[in-house]
């Protein structure tokens, strides 16, 4: 395991149960500083469970977690909220504040964490708004969006504090082919040109096989390979092949 | 065959009471582990109190909904509650041969000490307690709340304290209210059936009525309101189900707020009022 101060995540032997069902057995992986790691599996296999240990949303049965080099898992909630800032999360179903309208959604977590005068934080949600094509909808309630509309808006508020680290959970999901590929820009520009660290979860390998540089398939609780997309494409595992078969890899 | 019947019959009988047994033990397990984990999360609900900041803002967002939404609901109770006491009081006390001039403060001390507290914190448990528990069930199951904890926001601190603390300050002001709302409606009672002016109304509502009696009970409603808010928080706060989840977040938030606040005017106002002024608790 690389221990040096460029790796951004690190899972170390976790093993998860919800109930009585086992969801993730010994899971190791690492992510350097600045690159992009996908996890792919079929749903229910716990790949949002696994994001959700990363940033301390759960805790996991056995096994170390580490962000930025600290141990997570021995946190209380005051270090983990102190970690958290260092990190962006978009969930599945993009989880945007329903009660609040799409451009103070943007707004909320810089005035909790951001100390910005309210010039600077009306400033920068005009530019999140610009990145993800809402300029427009700023004033409208999240539930007057489209699916694919309320995941941009689930970017934009993610990315809103400049997190060092993003997490993506399915981040395709739902969305019409206009806005996976903004998402796509949108994420290699990140990985590009402002070296976020990227973890992303998802079920399909065309959507993550061109921004990944570390590809990993999960089944059964169990890691069936890990690697470089290319090197993962010629595995063997029955897993793994369902998986290239269906995306002309 | 008969044997083998009743040998059936008797496996069967046991096998029922044996579960039976381990459905009580399990339902009896299940409220424990429930009760326990009330309490811890009151005591953290405690704790959290001490320790400002407070998140003023959305305390202020939550005292309206709490607070001045639920204005219109008790001046309507408060007037109808009042009507009715005043003819209860009166019935009462014309049969022991009371006359007309006593009706006003007996009325007032029954409303400031114990009607008005006990109704206020009735009805804010089911409107507001329903509420809380519905609202937070929701922010639960939809992720909002995760959603919260990944931007860095502790969400018990945001969600959970700001209505309780909107609940503690919400409370007094609203068993004010209710009181004199119950007054008004005493003194429509007293209009229609007597020609009590307004102002002799008044003057005898206060006449035997001391601050101490509208102070001590109306101060301890913010008991209440640490209760209803806090129950309330717990059903909806730690909800892991789906929409049959948020429909019992929202009963359990209303049952056991109502049974708490019942069982806290009884022993806390009662208590107090006896040892506060242990001539006039009665």
């Amino acid at each position: 395991m690389n221990l040096d101060g460029d790796v951004a995540i690190r899972f170390d032997r976790v093993s998860k149960s919800i109930g009585t069902t086992r969801i993730l057995e010994d899971v190791s992986f690492e992510i350097p500083r600045g690159t992009a790691f996908s996890i792919l599996g079929r749903r229910g296999t716990g790949k949002t469970i696994a994001l959700k240990l990363s940033i301390g949303l759960l805790k996991p049965d056995r096994g170390r977690i580490f962000i930025n080099q600290e141990e997570i898992t021995k946190l209380d909630i005051r270090g983990l909220l102190r970690v958290r800032k260092s990190t962006g999360f978009v969930f599945q179903n993009s989880a945007v504040f329903d009660s609040i309208s799409v451009a103070e959604n943007i707004a909320f977590p810089l005035r909790y964490n951001s100390g910005k005068p309210e010039s600077e934080i009306q400033e920068k949600v005009r530019q999140q708004l610009l990145q993800v094509g809402l300029e427009q909808d700023g004033d409208k309630m999240p539930v007057d969006l489209s699916v694919g509309m309320r995941k941009l808006l689930g970017f934009a508020r993610a990315l809103a504090c400049d997190p060092a680290i993003l997490l993506l959970d399915d981040p395709w999901n739902g969305v019409d082919s206009i806005t996976a590929a903004i998402i796509r820009k949108l994420l290699l520009d990140l990985k590009q040109r402002r070296r976020t660290t990227l973890l992303i979860m998802g079920n399909k390998m065309s959507e993550v096989r061109h921004i990944s540089d570390q590809l990993a398939i999960l089944d059964g609780g169990h890691m069936v390979a890990c690697g470089p997309p290319n090197e993962v494409a010629r595995c063997d595992n029955p897993i793994v092949r369902q998986f290239v078969s269906q995306e002309d890899f | 065959m008969e044997f083998g019947g009743g040998r059936m019959w008797r496996t069967l009988n046991t096998s029922i009471s044996n579960s039976q047994a381990l459905s009580d033990s399990s339902s009896i397990s299940r409220s424990w582990a429930a009760s326990t984990d009330l309490i811890r999360f009151g005591f953290r609900t405690l704790r959290e109190l001490l320790h400002p900041p407070w998140d003023a803002e959305e305390i202020s967002r939550q005292l309206y909904e709490i607070g001045w939404r639920s204005t219109p609901l008790i001046l309507v109770a408060g007037v109808v509650v009042g009507i009715v006491i005043a003819e209860l009081v009166w019935t009462s006390l014309v049969n022991f041969g009371a006359v007309d001039s006593v009706i006003p403060a007996e009325l007032s001390r029954t409303m400031f000490r114990q009607m008005g507290p006990l109704m206020t914190g009735l009805l804010v448990s089911g409107r507001v307690g329903a509420a809380i528990g519905a609202e937070l069930a929701v922010l639960r199951i939809t992720g909002q709340i995760d959603a919260l904890e990944s931007l860095a926001i502790d969400s018990f601190r945001h969600l959970v304290i700001t209505r309780v603390v909107a609940c503690i300050i919400a409370l007094p002001i609203l068993t004010t209210l209710m009181s004199f709302a119950e007054i008004a409606g005493g003194f429509l009672w007293e209009a229609a059936h007597s020609e009590m002016s307004l102002r002799l109304y008044v003057g005898r509502v206060f006449d035997k009525v001391g601050w101490g009696d509208y102070i001590l009970p109306t101060l301890m409603t913010g008991v209440l309101g640490f209760v209803v808010g806090t129950v309330a928080s717990y059903f909806g706060y730690t909800v892991e189900e789906s929409a049959v989840g948020v429909r019992r977040a929202s009963m359990r938030s209303v049952v056991l707020s109502c049974l708490f606040v019942i069982a806290l005017n009884l022993i806390i106002l009662n208590q107090i009022m006896s040892f506060w002024f242990p001539g006039r608790a009665q």
